[in-house]
């Protein structure tokens, strides 16, 4: 099959458009710049932190918003996360320090042993026997809190996420499926519902990527990026969704585009409906660490209560 | 033709294909989901109607990672 605007073979096949690997890279980045102005994600002034893991999503995000920031003058650096998840984020990690210093990028990385006194490994056991709390619960909580609370500490007025069409349709899916509709107001490319100072405003710039259009970008691009999936993924209800979903595709291929484009035409309605409900409730900091939270102390807090860490 | 799973980090060989068996036709032998992978022959991208032969180096590389 031959690209759509040249004779080269295409690499790519979209709907109703094909692209040989020029013209792939030229429609990414397009869409991702295009993406970054409509929803205003980030603008003059801005200090952005790009949250980064090294894997194919947070290093498309990282490039392609270095390239944004580096045309419009706007300070940026990056952040990780050491879990602690060993044979897998070790292995990111190292890509991601060469990848930082190859394209000029000030990169910081912050752990769970070092935040909240013990590394996911050694946490998920007890989490699971004592509290059966699953490792992605854990791990979301403390890797969404510390993110924000050093993105917050470094100065940042913007925390980009590398999360993509896919990871939309699926979140979209999985709130609706559990019957979380409130948690479906706080997705969307400008991620939450507060303007609270506590939080730094979260923003997609691949919000309208597919993962598949994700990882060939990187491939293409020669980011070092080989197949790398957490070991506790297979006790998650994501895995679930994103298996269903790609065989719905397959399919009904532009199914994961509607899934997300009605979602979007929702959205304004649920934000605005679920903003008001929240007014109507008082708004609390944390008395452990002063984060804003609906309750007396916050989830990442209660959290190490719970599984008796030790706050550093 | 030898065939490497990027998913399962294996390599498989397949001998004795068709004359017109393509990508697509793999990926039905192997039961792997199209949306999820990104064919590679000899080092080169392909879409899954191209014609596969042989003496084809395929790589199927995951579309998915992370947690």
């Amino acid at each position: 099959m031959k690209c759509t605007k040249c004779d080269k073979s295409a690499v790519y096949a979209g709907q109703g458009q094909n692209f040989c690997k020029s013209h792939f890279l030229e429609y990414f980045e397009s869409k991702v710049t295009k993406t970054i102005s409509k929803y205003n994600l980030i603008k003059e002034g801005d200090k952005v932190c790009v949250a980064t893991s090294g894997g194919k999503d947070s290093l498309a995000v990282l490039y392609m918003t270095n390239l944004y920031c580096k045309k419009h003058n706007i300070e940026l650096f990056a952040l990780a996360i050491d879990e602690g998840i060993s044979g897998y984020r070790d292995h990111t990690l190292d890509d991601l320090k060469i990848f930082s210093e190859k394209h000029e990028v000030k990169l910081h990385i912050v752990s769970f042993k070092e935040k909240f006194g013990d590394t996911l490994d050694n946490i998920k056991e007890k989490a699971i026997t004592e509290r059966n709390k699953k490792p992605c619960t854990v791990c979301g909580i403390f890797r969404r809190t510390l993110l924000n609370r050093t993105a917050r500490e470094l100065g940042a007025t913007k925390l980009v996420t590398g999360h993509n069409l896919d990871d939309e349709a699926q979140s979209f899916l999985m709130n609706t499926l559990l019957g979380n509709m409130s948690h479906n107001a706080s997705l969307g490319p400008i991620a939450g519902l507060s303007d609270n100072d506590k939080f730094v405003a979260r923003v997609k710039p691949l919000y309208f990527m597919l993962e598949k259009e994700t990882r060939l970008f990187a491939l293409l691009k020669g980011f070092k990026v080989e197949f790398n999936e957490c070991p506790n993924i297979n006790m998650s209800f994501r895995m679930v969704v994103r298996d269903e979903l790609n065989a719905i595709e397959n399919k009904l291929p532009g199914a994961k585009n509607g899934v997300v484009n009605s979602f979007l035409e929702i959205l304004p309605l649920l934000k605005d409906y679920y903003r008001e409900k929240k007014q109507k409730r008082v708004f609390n900091y944390c008395k452990k660490c002063g984060d804003a939270c609906s309750g007396e102390i916050c989830n990442a807090c209660k959290l190490e209560e719970e599984l008796f860490l030790v706050t550093k | 033709m030898n065939v490497y799973v990027e998913k399962e980090n294996k390599n498989i060989n397949i001998n004795g294909i068709d004359k017109n068996f393509t990508g697509k036709h793999l990926l039905e032998k192997l039961k792997i989901n199209p949306s999820s992978v990104i064919l590679v022959k000899n080092d080169e991208v392909i879409l899954e109607d191209e014609i596969l032969e042989n003496a084809d180096k395929i790589k199927i590389l995951s579309v998915v990672s992370g947690g």
